[in-house]
This record gives structure tokens, C-alpha cells and sequence, in this order.
């Protein structure tokens, strides 16, 4: 089958081991992610004031391209992309005026963008299309002994009207691990922020809360984390740099995409789960495991 | 650490700006701090979240402006979704920030150009784009 | 009714600034049967009422509406007026039109609301007829439904007051949620103290009678003579009978959840909620029939003898077990346990290992002597079993403890059947299979070995001899191959083979053996077949190991044992030199769509033929009945697949008196199936023999139960108890039996995984304790009709459930208030010593967190709790005088102690006790290894705060009993969004429900405390009291209906 898929910017540089994965991912479940044409930025942000319609014009864009090409879902890997457009779509979804001053705003696109696009994260279709029961029988590599710690941050399941699962008790990412045979830890940092976009200028804010719950991880047994989202991963990967610095007792521990898991699971090569990438060296640790020989 | 009220302090243009951008009921709030205790940047906060609230409601607009509260806020949605009030923080506290970097005369709280361009290319676009959506004008 | 008049009353405050009045006029002129309406300033004085009164007469009303801000207050003066006018008051409806408080909601039309409610007036008076005014006399008794403290007051009260009271009370006991309680504040009295003299003499008063563990079904009629049907919920014990005594909870192995303890301590499936209670009687919690017993084809007791065996009991489930089956150690060895398919327990992790546990209750629960079995009154007639395997053997055993005669014939040495010939002793030995079989010959059974019928004796000699036959001769052919070179030396078929080597005869065994075949005979042909020497042993099977027949462990076994599995592989053909077989071809298979038997059909891909090196071919792939003898020879249907026909329900042939069952009409199935199959054989045959109907009620033999509501959930995981194996090495060879049995902690730890479902298992230890004979588990559930004059709704509050709190964990150490309360009592779980669940370590760090779930309108309850403030600092306090170096933070957000003397309780407990009061909420609370953190935020300080703290106690909102809901139906009565029973006018009638005579005490109606619902309760019976001083009241529902908001 095939299904839209909106990148936004960030899988296109810093995330390409996000976005090859699961593109790679998906392939060998049968299911192609064609990418939207024409897609445009989202915005990263939802604009939550009631009088900021204009910063909701580039996330509703991308959703009338997908109508114009005949779809009416679209798919995306990024936490931070799939809040901003569901939530825009279902801002306009619930207001009437609003949907239709947009609309009218956006009279020069060849077709009027109602709400009728659905929005899913590639973990929704994980879950409900392609099902984890099934997918527990395509796996070739199975993920037996490696302990994860699975991290939502905040925009997976905040708030609760758009989120792909319970937002203060997800299990989602669990059963997916699970399916794919690995130990998961129940770790109660699993839905705290990472720091978000403190990263930019308040970089010891980002430190302070990666150390919070990395150290939680690591208490736990967990062997790494696995997560969605782009910022996230910078602000628990990358800035493992700055995290060590200011703690010294703090030893790394290594951060996965979901999708770079799931490619392993399926039994592609890998490299295609793009782990030269990855900030904190992955490797090491899978072939411990012999996940990877 | 005294403060006047009177009804032009707690019914200011201030107050009515910030519930019409935010489109929520300040009053609404009984600060119960629920909100303080579950937000991941209070630690490096001088004032909590639940006292930008109260002060928003005493009109207090210059100690808000004057705090690093706002500025430090992540947006993670954790006070909004919690309050038993059905008060959303998220929401009001992107007022407080835009009535700052809408005003021209105002500085942004982040340059964009005054970042040393390594950081620019290593930073992803996501950190980028999210903060100065958040924290320029 | 055609002539109406329309009264709208009128004050500048409440009605008129918001409602159109002329708007309504005239809307109201236009309704059909208006004659007039008009509106009055302030319609109540005495000027506006003779108007009213005028306007009656002028215009010829017959019928008249009249709308106020306050109908229920206004109703009796309007009543008079209308009478004084000459109509009889039933032709007045009274009309609401306040508008209700906006509270936050969208603002309605209210003037539209006021038009429609009085067209719902208008419209009723257009219908009604009047018949006659009548009377009903009072029926000067009263009902109490719910006996905690405020049922217990209104009861006593009332029963004072010399009239009769029926208290009905759903648990066992009165007493509700107080005698839960540790103290009670202000004064600290203990609860059961003060609440147990009332709760006696509510036991002995001669005009209160406590209709405990009982339920109000319906209710009909009206005030003055209420219509109650109550059901007396089954206790399966005579409370006649009954002295309280509690030895038959001494002998229950069943724990339970208790209710009383609220999850501190179990309770026995036969209990009484706690010492002292009212009435002192016992009742036994029985759902029904479990899964696992259900499952058995004999419904063999499995949930009876697994909990037996959970207290060491191994004799009792012995006992137990022999009761329905004499062949414990045989079944328990070798049975496919259906029951362990359906065991509850896989879905938290895997089940219990049912048929393990039968056999450590046969191995360990023997002591010296034997019981013997009963055998009713001897009986000349004779019964010829043909087949002496298991639907043979418990026919046999059946039908001679009816006192029938009993003679087995079988063409084998002994007896067993397929456990004799077919099982090979590694699983079985033989000791336990002839010690368990001689059972049947020590009843009197008459064994004829060596002689087949049909040969040896005739069929058509039985049929003289005997006055009843029944044929269980298994299913001993093998299917053939088909295949080219099935007839080369070296092949033998797997029963064939397994028959040989069980009698001892002496069979070649090859160096290379290849086994065909998928189902229990031939892995165990193949695991045979390795200990006679073999080499190499392989196994061929033509699907995936999924669809393998074979029980799992069987399996693994197998390969354990070093058997090599060629899965998706099918012989083709056997090709031999000089007569032997010196190679087997075979095809490669995939699995297409699933054929007749659900399993997916097997497809042979081309050119996929291997070739194998073997020189022994063992098939084993299927077996029939050997009907050459006893089948069409003889006058029997033959089925395409050999099998016998019967009729499935009595097991009848086509010939009178001769009954047939087990694999000779299944085809191959379960040693458990046969042994149902002789089961019935045997009620058949003596129902046959007596001469009674076969068929009769049969198919009531047993009724699916019904689904069982067990909780799977939060039962913490803990794998099943491993069965010690011999090791491989010493397998070699060997016939020795190698699964070796649960020792005693085994078996006991196994056993107390299960998670009872059936609540009581119906083990009958009870019976036998009991010593003043008042148990009787076949008692069903009795109802009775009782007439009262007055209902007073007593039935109490619950605490809204700590999982709806997604932000708290689920954890032992997180608890409920009334938790902690059993924690704290001295006469609890604990006598009082403070300890956490989770490690029974004493907590120093206590925090209490206040309105969980309340005065949280966007996610909860919008309402204030009113108790939690004083109980958490009473409990606080409790705390701290247990435990004297520990320390207790309260979260709160106002502190509210507005009662007597309970401000300067606060005040006792920060300034005498040390409570630490934080002033701000709780955003989340998890475990970190050994500590509960806590989040919250003090804001007053201005402080995030965190604490570790080693208990948390969640001061949980209080809301109605969930069947509350339901009552209030049942009676007619209005409840509130939340449940709560609505009053007739907070203010002015705060006993009165919306129905006349049914009045409300307690937190039934709203959330209170002790005190209050005292009060609440004693003003009921006042208002009862003065009801009864009435000898009859009017009857109709009630004068005018209003017209509600």
C-alpha cells in the first residue's frame, strides 16, 4: 500500500537516520511512503494564541497538498510535525470561523482544504494498519536481550484530543519493543520534556533535564532509550557532550529512532538503519547483544 | 513587597489582552500549584508558573515581564492538561510572550543573529525554528 | 381538561429581568385549551390569590397552571386557593420557570424554556381525567435500605417510636463504612465501640428486622403503602442454623478479596465480614463454575483440588479429586488438560499447571488405607464391558458402585488400554497404572484378560449372559502411508511398535530411524525407539511445528532427547534392497489454505525431493477402530472413518443394550474424552437396566456456565513452577519416568498462583466443619414481597476508584484512606501497627495528598468531599502516635473544619502532633525502587517541592455506591449528575426525596460526615413518625406534578 509522507525539514538533515529507517522500514512491511510533493516547513510549533491564524496557514498547506493529490491521510515520523498539523487540523476541524477565514486566506491554491485529511503518526500505522501481531511474525532478528527504555517527550501525547495513545500512560512504543522481542523498562520520565528548544539558547536547562532522565534510564537497567522525535534525540543524544560535562558521574548511554530498531527487527542490512548517525555510538552495545554480529 | 490594587490594576487592558489571546478564564484559576509541580523548567525558574498566574490576575504586569518565567517555559502542554480548573497554561503564558515581542519597543528575548554560526549549523532546524517562533517578535 | 388558566407569578428580581413576559403570554393564549393566562407581581399575598380565585370563576376555568420561581414551596397555599375556588386541587399543575444559574454554561433561551414547560403542563391537564378522591389506609411500617450508621439511627428511632422496621442491607452485616474506621474525629472515639451497642440492639429489637446480605428489587405504589419485592441473595447457610462460630473458615482454602479490609487482608470464599457482626451469621461467596472445571470432560474439580493443595492440603484434594475420578496418578501423568487451555491465569502469564498438580496430589496426598468408595445396594443384573482402557475402566467403576455385576473383557494382558499399550512407560510406569486399575478390581470388577470378543467368546454369548454391553475398544489400526515399499521389512507402524515394546515382546530397532507423523504416538514411537538404541531418530511431519498435535513439552522433549524435526516434509515413497528398507524419499511441503480441520493444507512443492538414509520407517499417522469383529458383523453402523455411530447423547447403538463410547467412536482423542465418554456410558446403562428414559434431562447433565468476571489485571507476573526433568544423560536408554513430580513447596507454590476464579471452589470442607450442619450448597436465591408506609434511603457513599488518577501510579504503598484506616485500627489487619503493603516495613515518610478527584471540575468531580480535611488530619495524627519519629505531609489547597470543636482539631494536630501542612497540589506520584516520590508544589513559599516518601496515602473523592443509581430508579426518586439522591428543596425539605414518603439520610444524598448523617437520619424517622400519625392518605402520586427544571 501506499501512503503520504510528510518529512518536514529536519529528517532531511540532522534526522536522515530517522527518516531512512523507517522509509526502509516501511518498504519491507509492504507499505511505500510516497512523500508529499510541494510539501512546505509546518512550523515545528502549534500557534496557540486564538488571533494566530497566520502561523497556522504553513502547517493546513501541507494538508491541502496532500488533498489536492487525491490522498486523505498522511503519514509522518517527526513528533514535533505530526502535533503541529494535527493540531491545526483539528483547531479548524472545531471552528468554524477559523476554517473558513484559512480557507478563504489560502483562495489561491486550486482547491479549499476543509479538515478532511487525516494526520498519523508512523506509530498509528504501525499499530493499527499494519498490527503488532503481525508484525511479530515478520521478524527476522529477534530483539531478545536488549533492555530499552522507550521515551515519548511531549508531543506524541499532549494533548490528550490529538494524541496517538494515553497521554499519561502510553504504551504504544512498549508493545511495539515488545513486538519486536526486546525487554522494556517502566520508566515514570517517559513523558517528560527533554528541554525542547531551550537547546538554542539555555543550553544548561536541555542539560539539566537530559541528565533527569537519562539517569532515570540508566537506574532502571535500561541498555538505551528509543524515541520519535528530532529534538528530542538532539537533546538526549547530542547533548549527551554537555550532560557529561556538567555530571560527572554520568556514563552515556546510546539513543535510538524507533524505526532504526525496527529496520534491524525486519532483518535489513545495517546500514540502512543509518547508526553512523547516531551521536553515541550504537554499535557496541547491539553486538553485545548479537543483535548485529 | 507591597502592591495597590484597584480595579484599574485587576481589570487593566493587560488582563483583558491576555484572555483574549490566550482565550482563557484567568479567574479560573484557584492556585492550587498543580501546575508548579509538575513543570520540568520550574527548577531554573525565579517564579513559579501558578504565581505568573496570580500575578496576571492582580495585574502585576511589570514583575511578569521583569521574571525569567515565561522565557523559560518549554511548552510541553504538562500544566495545561493537569489543571483541575481546566486552565490552559500553555496557552496563556505564549500571551505573556507575544504581548513582549509584539511590542516593537521591545527587544526579542532571543537574536537570531547574534548565534555564533557553528552552533546555526549544528543546531537542527527544529530547535531553530520552534525558539524563535516562541521567543522573537 | 379544556378551559385552563395560566397564572405566571412575577418579581422584578427573579423573574422578570430575564424572562420575555410578554413573549410567554402570549405564546401561552395560543396553547390549545387556553381560555386565559396572566401574569401577577409577586403572585403569593393574599390579593393575587383571591384574583386567582376570580378569574376561576369569571372565565369558567376548570383546570388552572400556575408558574413560580418556587413550586414545591408554593404548592399547599396555591392548593387552598384553588379548592377555595370550588376545584378539586388534582386540576392544578404548578410550574417551574426560574432560570437556572448560568454556571459557566452557554446561555439559553430561558423564556423558551418557561413555553415549553408550562406546554408540558398544559398538554398534562388536556389529558387528565379525574376520577373519584380516594384514600389508602397507612400501612404503619417503615423500610430502612441500608444499615450503616444512618440506616442503624433511622431504624432504631423509628422502631422506638413503636412501629415496625424492615432494615435491608446488601452486605452480611450491618454497619456500613464506619466500623471500618480506626477513630473517629473530633474525639477519637473508636468507631466499633460506639457504633456496636446501636448495631445489637438494631439486632435485637423486637420491632426491627434485619434483612442482611438482601437487596429492594422493585418498588411500586406510593406513600402509605409502598409495594417492596427484596431479594435474599443465596448465602448457602442456614442462618437458623448458624451460630457464627467461623470453623468452617478455618478450613477454607479459597482467599478472597474483602471488601471490609478493602484489599489489607483476604477474606475466606465462607466468611463473615468481621467480629462483630450483625447478624453474626456466615455466607459463602460463590460465582459459579470455573473455566478449568468447566473445561473437563468429567468437570473434575480442578479449582477445588488446586487450592486444597495451595494450604498443604494434600490429602483433602486427594480425596477430593477421587470423588469424581479413581485414576489420579494416570491422568495427571499423561492427560491434554483442557483445563489448563482455559486457566484464566495464561492471560496474566501462563496457566496453572492443573494436571502437574493432580499428580502431586496423588503422589503425595496417599496415606495409610485407602478410602474405600460406596457401592450402593447390590443389584442382579449384569453389565459386560468390552475394552478395559479408560471409558471401559470408569464405566466399569460407575456402574459397579451402583451394585451392578461387572465383567471387562480385554484382548490385552492387563489392564490400561492405550495407557497400557500405547504410552510408554517413560511417561507412565507401569507401577502406577496397575496400582490405580486394581482399584476397580478391589470394588468387584471382574476382570477376563487375554480373550478377544468376537473370537475367544461370541458377541452374540454377551448379549445372553449379559442384560447390558458396552463396547470401549480404542482405536488400535494404524493409517497406512499409501506410499510405495509400506510393505518392506523395517517398517513397523508406530502403535504397532509402541504395543509390542509395552508388552514386552522383543522388537529389532534399526540404526537410522525416520518416525512419520505429528501427534502424541509418535513422538512417543520416536522418543521409544531412541532408548531401544537408535542412532539417529528423525521425525517427519508434513505442516509446521504450530499445527503439531503433540503437547508442547512433549516436543520439546523430544528434541531435548537430541530427536532431529523435519518440519513441512512428507514421505513419497520407501525404497528397499533385498526386501529391507535401505532409503526413504521425501517431498518438501508449504502450507496453503486451511482445509476441513481448520488447519492449513499441506501443498508439496515441485522438485523438492530429498532423499533420507534410513533403515527403520516408523508411521504413525493416524489410527482407527478395529471393527472387523464388532462392527457391521455384528449389526453395528460402521462410520467412512471405521468409527462406531451412537446416539451422542445417551451413547446408545443401533442395537437395544449395547452401548458404545471412547476412541472406537471419537477416532483418536483424549484419555480424559474416553473417560467422559464411560461416564455417561454408565448413567446411560443404568438408567437402561432400571428401567427409566434415557434421554431425559440429559442435555441438563451440565449447563455451560456462565462467563466468570475475573481480575487479570495488576496480578503481579510469576512464571509457572518448572517440572523437575531427569537430565537428559541419564534418559539414555532408560525407561525410567522423567518428569519427576512437585515435591510438597512445589506444589504448594504452583497451586497459589491460582486466581480462584469461581470465588468458593465447592470443595466442601465447610460441610464436614460444620458442626451444626447449616451449610447447604445447593440453596438458590429466595425472594419476598413486604408492605411499608415509608422508605428511608440510607445507602451510603464510596470512594472514587485511585485508577482513575492517571498521573498516580498503581502501586501496593500509593493507598486509599480507607486503606490506611484498616492499616491504623487496632482490631485490623496489622492490630494496628503501622506498615506498608508492599514490605511491611514501617513507613517514616508519610504524605497524604488531599481532593483527589474532587473541586476538579475538568478532569474528576467539580464538588468538595467535606470529610477529607478532618479525616486526613485525624489519621495524621493516628500516625504519628504509632509511629512517634515519623513525620506526615499534607498536601492541601484550603483546610476546611467548619464543624464543632474541629478547628481547634487542626489545631491539635500541627501544634501537639507535628503536622507538616504544604500548601499546593500533587501533579505526580511514581515509584523509585524503594520510595514513592511525590511532586507537588508549596504556594506559599513559592516552591516546587519534592518529597521520597515511603507511603501515600490519596485522600479519594466520595461519591454514591455504584448501584445507587439503580435504586434511585427502582424508587422513582431524582439523583444529581454525580448520583447523588436529590432532595425536595436543599433549604426547606432536606429529608424529602422527589417522591412522597421515601426520605434520604446519609451520604446517599450528598457527602457528610458522621455527625451530620445522625442528624440527617434522625430527622427522618421525626419525619416518618409524624407520617405514621396519619391512618390513611390521599391516593394519587401527588396533588399537582411539577414540572421540573
Amino acid at each position: 500500500m501506499k501512503i503520504f509522507y510528510y518529512p518536514g525539514c529536519t529528517v532531511k538533515t540532522k534526522a536522515k537516520n530517522l527518516e531512512e529507517s523507517a522509509i526502509a522500514a516501511m518498504k519491507a512491511l509492504d507499505i511505500e511512503l510516497v512523500e508529499l510533493p510541494n510539501w512546505n516547513c509546518c512550523g515545528t510549533v502549534f500557534g496557540m494564541s486564538t488571533d494566530d491564524l497566520v502561523h497556522q496557514l504553513a502547517p493546513l498547506r501541507n494538508l491541502l497538498r496532500v488533498k489536492e493529490q487525491g490522498g486523505d491521510k498522511v503519514t509522518t515520523m517527526c513528533s514535533m510535525c505530526y502535533n503541529t498539523l494535527k493540531r491545526a487540523n483539528h483547531l479548524i476541524r472545531e471552528d468554524e470561523e477559523k476554517r473558513r477565514l484559512i480557507a478563504d486566506f489560502m483562495s489561491e491554491e486550486a482547491i479549499r482544504y476543509e479538515g478532511e485529511v487525516e494526520v498519523l503518526h508512523l506509530l498509528e500505522i504501525l499499530r493499527d494498519v499494519v498490527g503488532f501481531e503481525a508484525l511479530k511474525e515478520k521478524v527476522k532478528i529477534n530483539l531478545k536481550g536488549l533492555k530499552l527504555d522507550p521515551y515519548y517527550g511531549c508531543m506524541l501525547t499532549r494533548p490528550q484530543e490529538i494524541g496517538i495513545d494515553n497521554m499519561e500512560n502510553p504504551t504504544i512504543l512498549e508493545e511495539l519493543l515488545t513486538a519486536l522481542g526486546a525487554e522494556v523498562v517502566k520508566d515514570p520520565m517517559k513523558t517528560e520534556c527533554c528541554g525542547s528548544y531551550h537547546t538554542v539558547n539555555a543550553v544548561e536547562v536541555v542539560a539539566d533535564r537530559g541528565y533527569e532522565i537519562l539517569h532515570s534510564a540508566l537506574k532502571r537497567g535500561a541498555d538505551a532509550m528509543v524515541l520519535s522525535c528530532p529534538l528530542c534525540d538532539y537533546n538526549l543524544d547530542h547533548r549527551q557532550r554537555e550532560i557529561a560535562k556538567k555530571y560527572v558521574d554520568f556514563s552515556g548511554i546510546p539513543v535510538f529512532y524507533f524505526s532504526q530498531l525496527l529496520a534491524l527487527a525486519l532483518g535489513l542490512e545495517t546500514k540502512e538503519s543509518r547508526f553512523d548517525l547516531n551521536y553515541v555510538d550504537p554499535l557496541p552495545l547491539l553486538r553485545e547483544k548479537r543483535v548485529v554480529v | 513587597m507591597k502592591v495597590e490594587l484597584s480595579s484599574e490594576k485587576v481589570h487593566s487592558d493587560f488582563v483583558k489582552k491576555v484572555e483574549e489571546l490566550s482565550g482563557q478564564n484567568i479567574l479560573s484559576c484557584y492556585q492550587c500549584g498543580k501546575c508548579s509541580a509538575g513543570c520540568p523548567s520550574s527548577f531554573a525558574m525565579d517564579l513559579l508558573p501558578s504565581q505568573i498566574i496570580r500575578m496576571v490576575q492582580l495585574g502585576l504586569q511589570d514583575e511578569i515581564i521583569n521574571s525569567k518565567t515565561i522565557w523559560l517555559c518549554a511548552s510541553c502542554l504538562t500544566c495545561s492538561v493537569r489543571c483541575p480548573r481546566g486552565v490552559d497554561l500553555a496557552k496563556v503564558f505564549e500571551a505573556l510572550r507575544l504581548l513582549v515581542t509584539r511590542d516593537k519597543e521591545k527587544l526579542n528575548y532571543v537574536e537570531p543573529s547574534e548565534i555564533p554560526s557553528e552552533q546555526l549549523e549544528e543546531l537542527p532546524q527544529i530547535a531553530l525554528i520552534s525558539n524563535f517562533r516562541k521567543f522573537t517578535g | 381538561m379544556e378551559k385552563i388558566g395560566i397564572f405566571i407569578c412575577y418579581c422584578e428580581f427573579e423573574i422578570a429581568s430575564t424572562l420575555d413576559l410578554e413573549r410567554i403570554l402570549t405564546a401561552s393564549r395560543k396553547m390549545e385549551g387556553v381560555k386565559y393566562a396572566g401574569s401577577y407581581k409577586g403572585l403569593l399575598d393574599t390579593s393575587h390569590q383571591n384574583e386567582i380565585a376570580e378569574s376561576i370563576k369569571k372565565e369558567g376555568l376548570d383546570s388552572v397552571v400556575v408558574a413560580s420561581c418556587l413550586p414545591r414551596v408554593h404548592q399547599k397555599l396555591v392548593e387552598e386557593t384553588v379548592e377555595g375556588a370550588g376545584l378539586d386541587k388534582r386540576s392544578l399543575e404548578m410550574v417551574s420557570i426560574k432560570p437556572e444559574s448560568r454556571n459557566g454554561k452557554e446561555a439559553r433561551d430561558f423564556s423558551e424554556d418557561a413555553i415549553e414547560r408550562l406546554e408540558e403542563a398544559v398538554k398534562k391537564l388536556g389529558k387528565r381525567e379525574l376520577k373519584p378522591a380516594s384514600s389508602v389506609p397507612m400501612v404503619k411500617k417503615a423500610l430502612v435500605i441500608g444499615g450503616g450508621v444512618s440506616g442503624i439511627h433511622a431504624a432504631l428511632d423509628i422502631a422506638n417510636g413503636g412501629y415496625e422496621v424492615f432494615l435491608v442491607e446488601r452486605t452480611p452485616s450491618i454497619g456500613g463504612h464506619m466500623v471500618e474506621l480506626s477513630e473517629v474525629f473530633p474525639t477519637l472515639d473508636c468507631p466499633q465501640c460506639i457504633l456496636t451497642p446501636k448495631m445489637v440492639q438494631c439486632g435485637q429489637h423486637p420491632n426491627i428486622h434485619i434483612l442482611g446480605y438482601s437487596e429492594v428489587k422493585e418498588v411500586k405504589g406510593q406513600v402509605g403503602n409502598f409495594e417492596v419485592l427484596v431479594k435474599h441473595k443465596v448465602t448457602y447457610i442456614d442462618w437458623n442454623k448458624c451460630t457464627g462460630c467461623g470453623e468452617c473458615a478455618n478450613v477454607c482454602p479459597v482467599d478472597m478479596y474483602s471488601d471490609f479490609q478493602r484489599g489489607t487482608a483476604p477474606q475466606k470464599a465462607i466468611y463473615k465480614p468481621f467480629a462483630q457482626a450483625v447478624p453474626n451469621k456466615f455466607v459463602i461467596d460463590k460465582q459459579g463454575i470455573p473455566p478449568c472445571r468447566d473445561a473437563c470432560p468429567i468437570h473434575l474439580n480442578a479449582q477445588g483440588y488446586v487450592q486444597l493443595i495451595s494450604e498443604g492440603r494434600f490429602k483433602d484434594a486427594l480425596t477430593l479429586i477421587r470423588e469424581t475420578l479413581p485414576f489420579p496418578g494416570t491422568i495427571g501423568r499423561i492427560c491434554v488438560h483442557p483445563c489448563e487451555t482455559e486457566c484464566k491465569r495464561k492471560e496474566v502469564d501462563q496457566p496453572i499447571s492443573i494436571c502437574y498438580l493432580k499428580r502431586a496430589a496423588a503422589d503425595l496426598g496417599e496415606e495409610d488405607g485407602e478410602i474405600e468408595p460406596t457401592i450402593e445396594e447390590e443389584k442382579d443384573k449384569k453389565v459386560a464391558v468390552i475394552g478395559a482402557g479408560p471409558a471401559g475402566l470408569l464405566a466399569a467403576y460407575d456402574l459397579r458402585r451402583r451394585g451392578y455385576k461387572i465383567v471387562i473383557f480385554d484382548r490385552f494382558p492387563k489392564a490400561g488400554g492405550t495407557l497400557l499399550v500405547g504410552i510408554p512407560e517413560y511417561r507412565l510406569p507401569r507401577v502406577i497404572l496397575e496400582k490405580e486399575t486394581e482399584r476397580v478390581r478391589k470394588l468387584g470388577v471382574e476382570f477376563r484378560f487375554n480373550t478377544i470378543v468376537g473370537k475367544d467368546i461370541t458377541f452374540e454369548q454377551l448379549q445372553q449372559d449379559y442384560d447390558a454391553i458396552f463396547i470401549a475398544i480404542g482405536a488400535h489400526v494404524s493409517t497406512t502411508l499409501n506410499v510405495e515399499g509400506e510393505e518392506l521389512s523395517g517398517v513397523i507402524h508406530g502403535i504397532d511398535f509402541l504395543r509390542m515394546v509395552n508388552l514386552g515382546r522383543e522388537v529389532t530397532v534399526g540404526k537410522k530411524v525416520a518416525v512419520v507423523g505429528g501427534g502424541n504416538a509418535a513422538i512417543d514411537a520416536a522418543r521409544t525407539v531412541l532408548r531401544l538404541g537408535a542412532e539417529e531418530v528423525h521425525l517427519i511431519y508434513r505442516r509446521s511445528r504450530k499445527e503439531m498435535p503433540a503437547n508442547e513439552t512433549e516436543i520439546e522433549e523430544a528434541e531435548n532427547e537430541g530427536i532431529k524435526l523435519h518440519l513441512l516434509s512428507n514421505p513419497v515413497r520407501l525404497i528397499g534392497e533385498g526386501g529391507e528398507i535401505t532409503h526413504m524419499e521425501c517431498i518438501q511441503m508449504k502450507l496453503g489454505e486451511p482445509d476441513a480441520s481448520g488447519r492449513r493444507r499441506p501443498i508439496p512443492i515441485e522438485g523438492s525431493e530429498f532423499m533420507m538414509e534410513v533403515d527403520m520407517v516408523i508411521p504413525a499417522i493416524g489410527q482407527s477402530p478395529n471393527t472387523t469383529l464388532l462392527g457391521e458383523k455384528i449389526g453395528l453402523k460402521v462410520a467412512r472413518n471405521g468409527t462406531l455411530n451412537v446416539d451422542p447423547l445417551t451413547l446408545e447403538t443401533g442395537i437395544t443394550g449395547v452401548f458404545a463410547g471412547g476412541d472406537a467412536v471419537t477416532g483418536p482423542a483424549s484419555a480424559v474424552e474416553a473417560l467422559g465418554a464411560g461416564r455417561k456410558a454408565a448413567i446411560s446403562i443404568d438408567r437402561y437396566l432400571s428401567g427409566e428414559d434415557l434421554r431425559k434431562d440429559r442435555e441438563d447433565e451440565w449447563v455451560k456456565p456462565k462467563e466468570l468476571a475475573v481480575t487479570t489485571k495488576g496480578v503481579e507476573k510469576k512464571p509457572r513452577v518448572k517440572m523437575p526433568t531427569l537430565q537428559v544423560p541419564e534418559r539414555e536408554r532408560s525407561f525410567n519416568e522423567v518428569d519427576q513430580g512437585f515435591n510438597q513447596e512445589e506444589a504448594i507454590s504452583e497451586a497459589k498462583r491460582c486466581l480462584s476464579c469461581a470465588g468458593c471452589c465447592e470443595c466442601m470442607s465447610c460441610v464436614t466443619a460444620c458442626e451444626a450442619h447449616a451449610i447447604d450448597h445447593t440453596l438458590v436465591d429466595s425472594y419476598e414481597t413486604i408492605n411499608v408506609g415509608a422508605i428511608v434511603v440510607a445507602t451510603g457513599y464510596e470512594l472514587l476508584s485511585k485508577d482513575l488518577i492517571e498521573e498516580y501510579e498503581r502501586d501496593p504503598d500509593i493507598m486509599d484512606p480507607l486503606q490506611f484506616e484498616r492499616i491504623l485500627c487496632p482490631s485490623g489487619p496489622t492490630d494496628g501497627v503501622v506498615v506498608r503493603p508492599s514490605d511491611g516495613k514501617t513507613p517514616k515518610e508519610v504524605v497524604f495528598i488531599e481532593c483527589v478527584g474532587s473541586r476538579d471540575p475538568e478532569h474528576h468531580l467539580p464538588y468538595c468531599s467535606r470529610v477529607c480535611c478532618m479525616y486526613s488530619c485525624k489519621m495524621g495524627m493516628l500516625y504519628k502516635h504509632a509511629v512517634h519519629d515519623g513525620t506526615m505531609y499534607i498536601f492541601y489547597m484550603d483546610v476546611r473544619t467548619d464543624g464543632k470543636m474541629y478547628e481547634e482539631f487542626y489545631q491539635r494536630g500541627t501544634e501537639e502532633d507535628g503536622l507538616i501542612y504544604i500548601r499546593g497540589r500533587v501533579s505526580k506520584v511514581f515509584r523509585d525502587g524503594e520510595k514513592i516520590v511525590v511532586w507537588g508544589s508549596d504556594t506559599l513559599t513559592g516552591r516546587r517541592v519534592e518529597i521520597a516518601a515511603d507511603l501515600v496515602v490519596l485522600a479519594m473523592a466520595m461519591i454514591p455506591r455504584p448501584d445507587a443509581k439503580q435504586l434511585a430508579k427502582t424508587l422513582g426518586i431524582e439523583t444529581d449528575t454525580f448520583g447523588f439522591m436529590k432532595v425536595a428543596h436543599p433549604r426547606l425539605k432536606p429529608y424529602e426525596s422527589t417522591v412522597p414518603g421515601i426520605f434520604l439520610a446519609g451520604c446517599c444524598e450528598s457527602p457528610k460526615d458522621i455527625p451530620e448523617c445522625v442528624a440527617q437520619s434522625c430527622g427522618c424517622a421525626g419525619k416518618v413518625l409524624s407520617l405514621f400519625s396519619q391512618d390513611e392518605v390521599e391516593s394519587f402520586m401527588s396533588v399537582g406534578e411539577i414540572v421540573n427544571l
